[in-house]
């Protein structure tokens, strides 16, 4: 799990999603998608908006 | 044309969107909103000067304007498609200052009807069964069904057999229209709110104390040392009065002591922070209450000089009659014999001899540490070393009062009001409150004709499910509520529900208007019912299966409403899409039905026109707005305007007229409201600055564990059984959910957290049956009992549980339901806690529907059952949907 986040109590659940447990947040924790390829690690794109964006960078 | 909003993009808005205020359509904590609206197919740009927010993107910083997918939609308006972002008001310096929200108001755009995302069941049309069968009509035909059949049953069987279940609190538009219809129209005592069987009081023994349930402003529970919190976390239920004002305030490290079997994340920031937790046994908390009460005045730790001088003493509360007017609910209850209120030697004296109040009878009862008791004494009472006194608050909501409901709530009042609460800045004790205060009157009124009595005195509010299952209710018209799942002993009320109306031999087989009548009629002389129901979507089994005329209504946002908030703060909600297909807002449904039965005074043209008529009623309470109204009038303006001015700020009523100027009242009972001189349309009541009794003091109300009749006898019938496995089955709201549901189950982004009922038990509880998070419990009480007949007492005891049982007035049934497991133990054990209101999972059919005899009200958070694991639910191992994680974690 993640969180509290101080300012508004909110926790997250890493084992669904980043959804939130208890709290606050109207979006659940982006979360960067992962590859392996030939033993090396990719970040290949983004599930969910990032905060602060109106899109996420780099069309991710 | 895409009208599916982006859940990776949100469409920024141009600088000439249109920005409309409202605030929240979900707790009684309304946050400010504003709603930005521009057609599809333009948009704003990132820089601040080419957006309405005026805010460069990506902006900085977690505390700063955003928008999230959840919160921009694609509404109708004026039958063309429009974005929609409603966003909580960043500039507002009241309630959610700065634009805090919850997840409950952050996700308010998911709520608008759009046919391309799950709100698309919305009702559109006026619907009649027909062969079974839920039939398309006009609205015309509809009122005419409805008429010619109310006609007949208030000829034939008079106004008892004429009833209504509605919300209280959706817009005083809309509860002003009904009211009108109801008690005076029509006249009938067989009115029950969303949240009660009859038209009784919540709060009923803080009421009899003299203490209003909303005297407080947010800005007194930031301010206190110490908040007492009683049957509630304002984390989970009231969000941002809790992030906004109690984390912070003027008192920022003040201490918070909870009294809930459990520990939410509210709590657990609590005790992170030097609270206190204390986890009663349901039921317990008048015992905890006098307890306390009792250790302060051992030690001498009562506000004394509060006391003197606000505290009724023998004479005054013996002149008059108790608190309210003759005739009234209010004084037989606080006349009542033996009498109950007591000055304060008088109340030192019942303390120190009641049993309950022993420190060591305390706790085993509440199933508390007896040292947790002292130190919450001494937080709330015991004053510093330089004899300052710590300034206490005290809040109750549904875990102190759905419970042991008259007790409960005077015990709470008493321990507060020697602590010197009640009508001070900081020291204050109100509800925390449930949902908005959009409750109208309008006069009149027909309380007398209900059957009900209590010994010795005068009448008592109709129960109406119990008139339901007795068959002496002919007509019901729901509006806004599901009724049966809200309800105690619901299957058993379902089951009889259904038998009235759909069991009944006699139902329309034809869209002919003078068949369906005639069916109808021949229905209710054969003893059945006829169910009209009024929602803005399908609800099982209420409509789906068992009404016979369905109503489309509009919603939040599709009319201008107006309504307060818990510290009474009246705003406009303003009206920014359409309505889908044909629905109404219900005051328009209620005027054509009303039109249509002959009555005068329902011509209204639009929502304003009601706003205005009401506004006359409101001047006898704490929603008096009437100076407001008056005001437009003669500055010619529409009374709707005049208040949209106010923007997200709004007001706080009583509204009253000081120097020219309206003027709001923060805080009730408080001596500083007294000006002197009164100006203009301001209505002078005294509980502005004094309590609301006959004296203008407070009352201090003995509330004995074991002496007063009605309690304790169903309280030892009603704890969980140990030879069946039993615990404490509780029920309550979580904080991603609000009420039913209906909206968050059409919110992918919450129906993915709680996409089925849940039910919270401790490890202990659930080891022994091997049940683990994720696997579906089922819950079955046995021994449910049922209260049946009408409640006419004429000697002391008659209407004790005992007594009843005796005269064959308590019928046993048995309830279950299922729920999904969460093991944690955030709950304490020997209690499972379950959503309230949750889909087919009725948490209350395993609560008994055998009501307070004083006040009239269920005891809902008082369930019992034998929990049995079914198999696991596909939750338990899934990647997306339902966290079973625990909500305490800091």
């Amino acid at each position: 799990m993640l969180g509290p986040c101080p300012l508004h109590l909110t926790t997250f659940d890493h084992t669904r999603h980043g959804m939130v447990v208890s709290g606050h947040a109207t979006e659940s924790l982006p979360q960067i998608m992962l590859e392996m390829r030939d033993g090396d690690i990719f970040a290949v794109g983004v599930m969910g908006l990032i905060f602060g964006y109106a899109e996420n960078p780099g069309g991710a | 044309m895409a009208t599916t909003p982006d859940i990776y993009r949100v469409p920024i808005p141009p600088k000439d969107a249109e920005v409309l205020t409202t605030a929240c359509a979900y707790c009684t904590v309304a946050c400010g909103y504003k709603v930005f609206r521009w057609p599809i197919g333009k948009e704003g740009g990132p820089l601040a000067s080419e957006n309405a927010l005026g805010v460069d993107f990506p902006s900085a910083g977690p505390l700063s304007a955003w928008c999230s997918p959840n919160q921009h939609n694609i509404a109708f308006h004026r039958g063309q498609p429009h974005h929609v972002l409603v966003l909580p008001d960043h500039e507002t310096d009241v309630v959610n200052v700065g634009g805090n929200h919850s997840i409950r108001g952050g996700t308010l755009a998911l709520k608008v009807y759009n046919p391309d995302s799950p709100t698309r069941d919305r009702l559109q049309h006026p619907m009649i069964r027909v062969g079974g069968k839920l039939e398309r009509v006009s609205w015309d035909m509809a009122t005419n069904v409805m008429a010619a059949v109310s006609r007949h049953v208030l000829e034939k069987f008079g106004p008892t057999a004429w009833g209504m279940k509605t919300y209280s609190y959706e817009f005083f538009e809309n509860t002003y229209a009904i009211a009108k219809l109801v008690d005076t129209s029509i006249g009938t005592p067989a009115y029950a709110p969303h949240d009660k069987p009859g038209n009784t009081e919540d709060a009923t023994g803080l009421d009899d104390s003299g203490v209003n349930s909303f005297a407080a402003s947010y800005e007194d529970w930031g301010d206190c040392d110490v908040a007492f919190l009683s049957g509630v976390d304002p984390y989970e239920t009231k969000t941002t009065l809790f992030t906004s004002w109690m984390m912070g305030g003027g008192a920022p490290d003040k201490k918070l002591i909870f009294v809930t079997p459990h520990k939410t994340m509210g709590v657990a920031y609590g005790l992170q922070n030097g609270g206190l937790w204390l986890p009663v046994i349901p039921g317990s908390d008048t015992a905890l209450h006098l307890a306390l009460a009792r250790i302060i005045v051992e030690n001498g730790w009562q506000d004394q000089q509060f006391i003197d001088a606000w505290i009724a003493n023998k004479w005054e509360i013996e002149s008059g009659y108790g608190r309210g007017t003759r005739n009234t609910r209010w004084q037989w209850r606080t006349t009542m014999s033996p009498a109950i209120q007591s000055d304060w030697e008088d109340y030192k004296k019942f303390l120190l001899k009641e049993e309950a109040a022993r420190l060591e009878n305390a706790a085993a009862i509440t199933g508390l540490d007896p040292g947790s008791i002292v130190k919450a004494a001494e937080m709330i009472a015991k004053p510093h070393a330089d004899g300052s006194r710590p300034k206490s608050s005290f809040m109750l909501e549904k875990g102190n009062y759905w419970s042991n409901n008259y007790m409960n709530s005077a015990s709470l009042a008493a321990l507060g009001l020697i602590c010197g609460a009640g009508n001070r800045p900081g020291r204050v004790i109100s509800r925390g409150g449930g949902h908005q205060r959009g409750g109208a009157v309008a006069g009149g009124g027909r309380d007398w004709l209900s059957p009900e009595k209590f010994p010795g005195r005068r009448k008592k509010a109709l129960n109406v499910d119990r008139w339901v299952i007795d068959g002496n209710l002919r007509f019901m018209w729901v509006i806004g509520s599901t009724w049966l799942p809200t309800m105690t002993a619901s299957q058993e009320l379902a089951r009889r529900v259904a038998e009235l109306t759909r069991g009944n031999p006699h139902q329309p087989t034809s869209l002919d208007e003078k068949e369906i009548i005639d069916a109808l009629i021949r229905r209710v002389e054969s003893g059945g019912m006829v169910l009209v129901d009024s929602d803005i979507y399908p609800v099982e089994p209420l409509n789906t299966d068992y009404a016979d005329i369905v109503l489309p209504a509009a919603g939040w946002g599709e009319h201008d409403g107006s309504r307060c908030n818990s510290e009474r703060r009246l705003r406009l909600y303003s009206a920014f899409n359409d309505p889908p297909g044909e629905a109404r807002p219900d005051w328009h449904a209620v005027a054509q039905f009303a039109r249509k039965m002959g009555f005068e005074g329902y011509a209204w043209k639009d929502a304003n026109d009601v706003f205005a008529e009401a506004a006359r009623w409101s001047r006898t309470g704490v929603l008096n707005y009437y100076a407001l109204v008056a005001e437009a009038e003669k500055r010619g303006v529409r009374a709707h305007e005049a208040l949209r001015q106010y923007g997200t700020t709004g007001i706080q009523t009583p509204i009253r007229v000081k120097e020219g100027k309206l003027v709001g009242t923060p805080r009730l009972h408080d001596a500083t409201n007294s000006w002197g001189e009164i100006e203009g349309p301001t209505n002078d009541v005294r509980w502005l600055y004094s309590f609301d009794t006959h004296s203008g003091k407070a009352l201090l109300l003995k509330s004995s564990w074991r002496d007063f009749p009605g309690w304790i006898d169903f309280y030892e019938a009603i704890k969980p059984r140990a030879e069946k496995g039993e615990i404490w089955v509780t029920s309550g709201r979580f904080n991603e959910i609000w009420q039913s549901g209906f909206d968050d189950r059409r919110k992918p982004y919450l129906a993915a957290r709680w996409p089925h009922a849940q039910i919270i038990v401790n490890p202990e509880d659930a080891h022994p049956h091997g049940i683990e998070s994720g696997d579906f419990v089922e819950v079955l009480n046995d021994e449910v009992f049922v209260q049946t007949g009408e409640p006419i007492g004429v000697r002391r005891d008659d209407l004790t549980f005992s007594n009843l049982r005796a005269t064959g007035h308590i019928k046993v049934t048995e309830g279950r339901f299922t729920a999904v497991a969460i093991v944690s133990n955030e709950i304490r054990a020997g209690v499972a806690k379950a959503i309230f209101v949750g889909g087919k999972s009725w948490a209350n059919a395993v609560v008994h529907s055998v009501p307070d005899p004083i006040s009239g009200n269920y005891r809902y958070k008082l369930g019992r059952g034998a929990l049995r694991k079914i198999g696991e639910s596909p939750y338990k191992r899934s990647f997306d949907r339902m966290s079973l994680k625990p909500r305490d974690i800091i």
